[in-house]
């Protein structure tokens, strides 16, 4: 019995050899790369002296995150990171899937291809560049988009102003930046649905609504899945970048993020601690949420993400 | 429009082009902007007269840009780069994804590995770590700083092994019961029948390696060796990280002179965002086109 | 239980340490070989350590050369306008030449870096422990560097190979940047003492728009108002629409409204001395109150962008060069930025005006910290005296005999080329961008050049004067000989700066030190309440009331401490 099972796991090993040694390269470059500086992380726990290094630098236990958690306004700065992030994960998903949707009822292939180039673009500007003409568009005097409103017979908005407004205008500049890019991601998926399934379903009489009810939607629901976890781990980046370029004294109430916060922090006094202990954290948060959503859908439908 | 269309679907059909053209015009707007910029006289652009259309035409700052020996210089860095980053990466995702794409009954670790990957993008040592460990490999100021960190990118790894998994058991089932190795259904079945997802990936590979920027700004040690986003970046700064100190003296005020010049920018960003716009539709017709099918009943 | 867990982590994260230790200590290694090497090069044309030996007739002399040379190195930020002749670099320039001929020091860049990165760069040097043997800190890395026993103490070499030069100027500041460097009685890095007069703010009015509108100069601030008004409604740029604004140049930083609340006696940002003695924060003194309800008025009247709150300095100067205003407050640099361009397209003729004051007291202004930056020498480094000698040098070939060579200082074809930006390290008597004014003043008195040993004198007096005859008329050098006119020349901005020096009405920020304890943990909260609050009222979303709740509200979180912590500083450095 003993010795089966030994012999079996050999020729397991044995037929799993290649597997393994495909996986070499990579493992060793993440232990290169990532793995051993993850040992930085250290720093969260110390008061940590660049000229000490990690090994003489006191131990301070959670200092560095009672800090954090005890400066004033930390909460108002978390609930709008949570907030903010989230809207953009919901939205981030929704707008990309809908306009791979859309775009595969293109039957002109010249605009199904110009239109998906165009909507990449925006992701090569950088919000340094992007912040720039936004401030001009959304303008209340004198943009585009407030001159679009008047026509409407709407008073003018001033929508980088208004700590009401501000947490939308982020999610959507985010969601209009980046979504070209996941739909890419979408219509990739959407090539590799198998063809004899849209066949079956004419053959049932299924009109062009049904097909992408019953067939496409179910075809793209692993990748869906796996973009919506791999989301979740960035619960906690509202999108530094962004908020910097934007944000002003008239939404920090609304637009502050953990981020921007750490940052200012910095400005003062370079706080590696701190801001490893708030990198920490935000891992951890990310961690759990994805983890959690991966130990889901393997219990519920006893399916692995990824 | 077939002919045999209904009433709905033909007028589903007009206003779903003409949303989707507006979405385009929309995401056009920005690069039109940057176009006139680039297009434009400074004083124009100072003035906030530019919008899209260039005013004082010249072609004056893609003189001066195309003049600057660092922007050559950056550009041949970061075509290193791409092509070198791209070429690594594309290997190791293809050859990580593979394995971990198997289900736990034909490759038991599949799961710990994945996890073993995917921990690294949640988790990471921080800035300063990594620093101190690329600098004792001794990869300072040279390209393996760019190309190498970067090579596992778990994203990608992750997206690929979810297509390789979507592709139908049985004929890795049979090829491997005719004898094929793992390498050979690796690189005789399950690449050519992704095509799209490779393309996809790819051109992520690519765009991630030409748009980084930081990390040329902290391995690379002279702004020589700057890939040229790099370099971009220390143009296209915002005035406010320059003036944080407050006390600005007649040399700060001529060097912000010179970053706030909006049309010298406006011209690099696009002469930086071409190539991509180049290759974009070239490996577009890959994932446009579902050539799954063939491949399988072949 | 939390400690023990603790613990189980920390073997845990010793072990994977151990992995980066075994990497750490081989590269280790392999720098102590080479400085070995270096040392042993040094020692076999000197006699042994240079430094230490004292009988050594070399030794001691502030421009003594090494023999064979020595290889130090340094870490460089450029400038985004840094330009240099064919064939150079920031490797390899006149300065660096001359470093090494000259002092036989081989100075090498470890790296080089765009100035708008530098922070970043600089930061990862330091967390990293990776510093070059010279190196250029701002006060609070200076404090960082300091509380981790990272710099070299230079007390006894700057004592010994200061030149008699070099001592006076570094302490031409009145002794502000020798008292910020010294720590416990040890001299810990040599101040680059910045230029008196730097941040001084002025206002600065467009001359054809207030001819135009048959304007008076102004003389109090009620002028000041009456042109804002003016310039809003009265069309000044002749297009028949009312697009103007009144007071321009505001962001939403509020540095850009200092010279506004410097009217009113109110100096946010920085520390000054109260009637007591005492040092009192900028931010909550009471001149702010009426400044604010002021700035609310000219808000609801229209007279100042509606949008300002959320534009930098960038897009706020667009108005500026959109003629779209016609007065700002800035500093005497603003003839470089934005005003050159402006000038070369509109040839609009600008005035810096001295500040006035709102009462009857004088209006003074202020300047930030004193002390622009430190140069330190890395702990444990052979040669700290290279430092010296370096400094020594830069202030020969200023202050020498053979004056200012022009080649150490302006380059290329027309002079368009800062040399002088290539040196490692410099520092200038903070006089100097006074003195260039006074000495064009001076020829400008003669009627022809007088002859000054300050080499921008020169520089700066020809060039407007061809710009006065009309050689320049449409070519590219216009902006920049007008820029040296405005700048330099009589009514420029130097000539309001040196008033104010001369009138005693420049004060500079009595708090030079490093964040304190409480700063760290509450100043970036307290600056953004700040921010939060001044512009809501500017804006007319909150009663000018909230001032005082602020001012309450800023001593209760934080404040105060921090007010002690700066008072405890002051009278130790006293």
């Amino acid at each position: 019995m003993l010795q089966a099972a030994t012999v079996k796991r050999r020729r397991s090993w044995k037929k799993h050899l290649p597997l393994h040694l495909m996986l070499v390269p990579g493992i060793l470059l993440l232990i290169m790369f990532h793995y051993i500086p993850m040992a930085g992380i250290v720093i969260a726990f110390q008061n940590f002296i660049p000229a000490k290094g990690f090994f003489d630098s006191k131990w301070v236990g959670w200092n560095n995150f009672e800090f954090m958690l005890q400066m004033p306004g930390i909460g108002q700065v978390l609930w709008n990171t949570i907030f903010i992030a989230f809207l953009k994960i919901i939205f981030g998903q929704i707008a990309p899937i809908v306009t791979a949707l859309l775009l595969n009822e293109v039957r002109k292939s010249s605009i199904k291809r110009s239109v998906q180039t165009l909507i990449y673009l925006p992701h090569f500007l950088s919000w340094v560049i992007l912040g720039g003409i936004l401030i001009d568009i959304l303008s209340p005097s004198q943009g585009l988009l407030n001159e679009v409103i008047s026509w409407f017979g709407m008073e003018p908005l001033f929508f980088l102003g208004n700590d009401k407004l501000f947490p939308y205008v982020l999610v959507v500049t985010d969601v209009w930046k980046e979504f070209g890019f996941g739909t890419i991601v979408y219509l990739a998926a959407l090539t590799s649905i198998n063809p004899t399934l849209y066949e079956a379903a004419i053959m049932d009489g299924a009109g062009r609504w049904k097909q992408t009810i019953h067939v496409t939607l179910p075809g793209m629901l692993p990748i869906i899945v796996l973009l919506a976890t791999l989301g979740l781990g960035g619960v906690l980046n509202a999108g530094f970048d962004q908020v910097f370029n934007l944000y002003n004294p008239l939404v920090y109430r609304t637009g502050d993020i953990l981020d921007t916060f750490v940052y200012r922090l910095g400005l003062i006094d370079a706080q590696y601690a701190v801001a490893t202990a708030v990198g920490l954290f935000k891992s951890v948060v990310s961690l759990i949420f994805v983890g959690a959503s991966y130990w889901l859908a393997y219990r519920i439908a006893g399916y692995r993400i990824f | 429009m077939d002919i045999n269309d209904s009433l709905g679907r033909k007028v589903f059909l007009i206003c779903n082009n003409v949303f989707l053209i507006t979405l385009a015009v929309v995401c056009l707007l920005p690069l039109i902007n940057i176009l006139a910029l680039s297009f434009s006289s400074s004083s124009a652009a100072t003035a906030g007269a530019v919008k899209l259309w260039p005013v004082d035409f010249t072609l004056s700052s893609y003189k001066y840009a195309l003049s600057k020996p660092e922007f050559l210089q950056s550009l041949f860095v970061s075509i290193v780069r791409v092509v070198l980053g791209t070429i690594i990466s594309l290997l190791v995702v293809v050859i990580s994804a593979y394995p971990l794409s198997k289900e736990r009954t034909d490759f038991p670790m599949r799961t710990f590995y994945v996890w073993f990957f995917f921990v690294t993008i949640l988790f990471s040592g921080g800035l300063i770590p990594t620093y101190m460990v690329i600098r004792n490999y001794h990869m300072l100021d040279t390209i393996w700083a760019l190309v190498l960190p970067g090579a596992v990118a778990v994203f990608n790894i992750v997206l690929l092994l979810n297509f390789f998994r979507g592709t139908p058991k049985e004929i890795q089932e049979a090829a491997l019961v005719d004898g094929c190795t793992q390498w050979q259904l690796l690189w005789k079945m399950m690449v050519p029948i992704s095509i799209p997802a490779l393309a996809t990936i790819l051109l992520f590979t690519c765009v991630g390696q030409w748009n980084a920027w930081f990390d040329g700004l902290i391995y690379m040690n002279s702004p020589t060796n700057y890939p040229l986003q790099t370099y971009l970046q220390t143009l296209v700064v915002s005035t406010e990280l320059f003036t944080a100190g407050g006390n600005l003296t007649a040399e700060d005020m001529k060097a912000l002179a010179e970053v706030s010049d909006r049309t010298t920018k406006a011209s690099q960003i696009f002469l930086a965002a071409l190539p991509v716009l180049v290759l974009y539709p070239f490996l577009q017709k890959y994932f446009m086109k579902g050539i799954v099918l063939g491949s399988v009943k072949g | 239980m939390q400690h023990k867990s603790l613990k189980r982590y920390l073997i845990l994260a010793t072990a994977v340490m151990l992995l980066l230790t075994s990497a750490c200590s081989t590269t280790n290694n392999g720098a102590s070989g080479n400085k070995g090497k270096l040392e042993n090069t040094a020692n076999t044309g000197d006699s042994k350590g240079a430094a230490n030996s004292t009988d050594k007739p070399a030794d001691g002399v502030p421009l003594g050369k090494y023999e064979p040379a020595i290889e130090v190195t340094t870490v460089r930020s450029l400038p985004p306008s840094i330009k240099f002749e064919k064939g150079d670099s920031i490797d390899n320039n006149i300065w660096y030449r001359s470093y090494e001929e000259e002092l036989g020091i081989k100075l090498i860049n470890k790296w080089s870096v765009p100035q708008t990165q530098w922070q970043q760069k600089m930061n990862v040097t330091i967390a990293s422990g990776d510093i070059p043997d010279i190196l250029t800190v701002s006060a609070n890395e200076l404090k960082r560097l300091v509380d981790a026993d990272m710099v070299e103490d230079m007390t006894e070499v700057f004592e010994k190979y200061a030149s008699e030069k070099t001592k006076q100027v570094i302490s031409n500041d009145g002794g502000n940047g020798m008292k910020a460097s010294t720590f416990e009685g040890k001299l810990l890095a040599l101040p680059g003492v910045t230029f008196t007069g730097t941040g001084a703010q002025m206002l600065w009015i467009r001359q054809d728009w207030l001819k135009k509108l048959n304007l008076p100069e102004p003389k109090s601030m009620e002028d000041v108002y009456r042109i804002t008004e003016a310039f809003a409604s009265q069309d000044p740029d002749g297009n028949n629409q009312k697009d103007t604004i009144g007071l321009g140049g505001i962001h939403k930083d509020l540095n850009s409204l200092m010279g506004f609340f410097e009217s009113f006696h109110a100096y946010p940002g920085r520390w000054v001395k109260d009637d007591s003695g005492q040092l009192v924060y900028g931010d909550i003194q009471p001149g702010l109150k009426p400044a604010l309800q002021k700035l609310q008025d000219l808000f609801k009247e229209g007279l100042i962008d509606p949008e300002f709150a959320v534009k930098d300095q960038a897009k706020a100067y667009e108005l500026i060069a959109g003629n779209k205003t016609g007065m700002f407050y800035s500093g005497e640099g603003a003839v470089w930025w934005p005003l050159t361009d402006h000038y070369k397209k509109e040839k609009s003729d600008w005035k810096p005006y001295p500040l006035i004051s709102f009462d009857d007291q004088p209006a003074s202004t202020s300047g930030g910290i004193p002390v622009g930056n430190y140069y330190v020498v890395r702990k444990g480094f052979e040669h700290p005296e290279a430092l010296v000698k370096l400094l020594n040098f830069a202030v020969e070939k200023q202050y020498g005999p053979e004056g200012r060579l022009d080649a150490y200082w302006y380059g290329g074809e027309n002079k368009e080329i800062n040399v002088s930006a290539f040196a490692a390290v410099i520092i200038s008597d903070p006089l100097e961008l006074i003195n260039i004014h006074r000495g064009v003043q001076a020829s400008e008195d003669a009627g022809k050049y007088v002859d000054n040993p300050i080499a921008d004198v020169k520089h700066h007096y020809d060039l407007y004067q061809l710009w006065l005859s009309g050689k320049f008329k449409d070519s590219n050098e216009e902006g920049q000989a007008w820029s040296s006119y405005k700048w330099a020349g009589p009514g420029g901005g130097m000539n309001v700066v040196s008033d104010y020096v001369k009138e005693n009405k420049y004060l500079v920020d009595e708090y030079s030190g490093p964040s304190t304890p409480t700063m760290t943990a509450k100043k970036s909260t307290l600056d953004k309440m700040k921010l939060e609050v001044f512009t809501k009222i500017i804006m007319g979303q909150s009663n000018v009331n909230e001032f005082d709740k602020f001012v309450a509200d800023w001593k209760k979180f934080g404040g105060d401490a921090i007010t002690a912590e700066v008072n405890e500083w002051y009278k130790a450095k006293q």
